[in-house]
């Protein structure tokens, strides 16, 4: 595969620079509004999610900000409280993925040979199993528990991260560096671990930042097919339960879609931002 | 160009292999007795014996797994236990409704998309770019079965420019042109909807790769020599920069046919993707394990493909090279 271009880390201020995009700075700003929505959801909701409150199907008013559902419940209190799921999901995802990613780019590209075959095959058949499809038959036939669902995920997210990482550490390994650690006699793991994947690092952090988002649609995909964890209140399923009142309630759809694509337009900005900081030559000519 | 092909798709065969290993492990692993769904929970043991005898699942895994590969290359997918025909039947039925709505969605979105992202690309300070860059990110992060529901309201409830659900009337008893009119009546808002998540991908990338590309040298030597900014733009930028776009879209194809779970859902349209649901729904592991293999070949051919577009666009990338 062609790849554009190699990250690399820069040196001093990454933060500073970073901080200096505006898209990036929003991005921030949202996701980070959302992370204490999550956190704080049980103070700021007003009502229990799971209770009814008041008569079924009120729009929106000052009492019920978005409104009631077929049931009486307070949506405002289920978008707040749908906002751990997403977080939940998206970050467990994204390291899951990271961590399975990390492990096979590294060992593929260091070893070479044998293993980089081996590994780099199975990478390609992982590529090619239809992912949402997978998802929901997983779901479907093992149950929907979101902590399974996450890692569920993360397991089929892997193969981009494994490749771009792959590709980094395949560059770097016959660097000066390397050599001149094993002519000193460090242990090959140690140079694995401690001075290629380091260097390699970023190209990481990028991927699993990219994967939120898809992990975050993907799970209220499966949710909004009344295929998600009915213990637990999350954005898709709401959209799910929406589907019978879109002509009569257009409150029931509209919250938890917009709280969906805030967050992951936040962590699409937020991932944009890292990307353009950590490869230096967009700024030549930006 | 034969060498080629025969080549890619003897590569292809451990791929393949793996693929029907990974569908024969999850559906086997999977809780829960077909024979419980099929035959109900009468607790009549020999109805079931003979229902495990009818459909095989008496066997040793191995065994199984061998009928089930044998079964394959015979072309025999097996038989449906929810629809109650050969699985083939059932999944070449639903085919035209997702590739009507996958190619009308993806035509929509390459067209509008390569377009929008070059002149974002080519604009890197103006408004206009800048306004099409955050309008691509939106469009990127809006959940595609919400993008339905929204479409729905607006055009088909509140303007009632559209219908709301399914592929035709069925109370019209349309035939030709005016059928055909019909069809493409209820195409247009679930084929929009699709569009605008893949339209925001292909936005996104065309307009960075064109950015990352303008200050390559090669770009530099083409203004240097005095062309005009235009067909240093069209000729020399926009030609690299397809290269990634062509391997996104290269990867829609594969899910061509099993993409629009969630669009055909809201919109009750009658393709691939409803099925896959209610197969699901239903643990109708024959179909199941047909459709994944169908869609799992889908991906498959749509990098074959991505390759051949690319020895046509890249005169770098040249077939005989391994």
């Amino acid at each position: 595969m062609n790849l554009p271009f190699e990250y690399t880390l820069p040196h001093r201020h990454w933060a500073v620079r970073y901080a200096r995009q505006p898209g990036a700075l929003v991005g921030l700003g949202i996701g980070l509004a959302i992370l204490l929505i999550a956190i704080f959801a049980n103070v700021i909701a007003p009502a229990n999610p799971k209770v009814t409150v008041a008569d079924p199907l009120l729009p929106p008013s000052s009492a019920y900000w978005f409104g009631t559902d077929d049931l009486g419940r307070d949506t405002f209190s289920n978008v707040t409280h749908g906002a751990r799921v997403a977080l939940m999901v998206g970050f467990v995802t994204a390291f899951t993925s990271a961590l399975i990613g990390t492990f096979v780019g590294l060992v593929s590209g260091f070893l070479g040979g044998f293993w980089d075959d081996a590994l780099m095959r199975v990478t390609e058949t992982f590529q090619m199993l239809p992912r949402f499809f997978l998802a929901l038959l997983l779901v479907s036939l093992f149950g929907s528990n979101i902590v399974w669902v996450a890692l569920m995920l993360g397991m089929t997210f892997w193969t981009g991260t494994a490749r771009l990482l792959r590709s980094q550490v395949l560059s770097l390994r016959s660097r000066e560096f390397v050599l001149a650690a094993r002519s000193v006699g460090v242990h090959e793991a140690t140079i694995m671990f401690h001075h290629v994947l380091p260097n390699a690092f970023a190209s990481v952090v990028v991927s699993a930042a990219r994967q939120i988002a898809g992990a975050i649609l993907t799970e209220a995909g499966l949710s909004s097919l009344g295929l998600g964890d009915p213990t637990l209140v999350s954005w898709g399923q709401l959209l799910n339960n929406a589907q019978r009142f879109i002509r009569t309630a257009w409150w029931l759809f509209t919250f938890p879609g917009a709280a969906l694509a805030l967050t992951v337009l936040s962590t699409t900005l937020i991932a944009d931002g890292l990307v353009a900081e950590l490869r230096p030559h967009t700024h030549d000519n930006g | 160009m034969r060498a080629y092909l025969v080549r890619r798709l003897l590569q292809l065969a451990p791929v393949v292999l793996l693929i029907l290993v990974i569908n024969f492990a999850i559906i086997n692993l999977a809780p829960g007795d077909p024979v419980l769904i099929l035959a109900g929970d009468s607790g009549n043991e020999t109805y079931y014996a003979e229902m495990r005898a009818k459909y095989g699942l008496d066997r040793t895994l191995p065994e199984q797994f061998a009928r089930y590969v044998l079964n394959i290359l015979r072309g025999d997918f097996g038989y449906s236990y929810r629809y109650g025909q050969p699985v083939l039947a059932v999944i070449l039925e639903r085919v035209p409704a997702t590739l009507l709505l996958m190619l009308s969605a993806q035509a929509m979105a390459i067209v509008a998309g390569i377009g929008l992202g070059v002149i974002a690309g080519s604009r890197t300070n103006g408004y206009l770019g800048l306004f099409i860059r955050t309008g691509a990110a939106l469009g990127y992060a809006l959940p595609v079965f919400w993008i339905g529901q929204l479409l729905i309201l607006l055009f088909a409830y509140q303007l009632g420019w559209f219908p709301v659900y399914g592929m035709e009337s069925l109370r019209g008893g349309y035939a030709g042109i005016v059928r055909v009119l019909d069809i493409a009546h209820h195409l247009a808002l679930p084929a929009l909807a699709l569009a605008i998540v893949e339209l925001g991908l292909l936005v996104r990338l065309t307009d960075t790769t064109m950015r990352e590309l303008n200050g390559e040298d090669f770009a530099r030597t083409a203004r240097a020599k005095g062309l005009r900014e235009t067909t240093v733009v069209r000729g020399h930028i926009l030609r690299n920069a397809l290269l990634p776009v062509v391997t996104a879209i290269g990867g829609q194809l594969g899910t061509l046919l099993t993409g629009a779970v969630l669009i055909e859902i809201v919109f009750a349209w009658p393709g691939l993707g409803r099925l896959l649901y209610e197969a699901t729904l239903a643990r109708d592991y024959p179909l199941l394990m047909a459709m994944f293999l169908v869609s799992a070949f889908g991906v498959v051919l749509g990098n074959l493909i991505t390759d051949l577009i690319y020895t046509r666009i890249d005169p770098r990338v040249r077939l005989d090279a391994t």
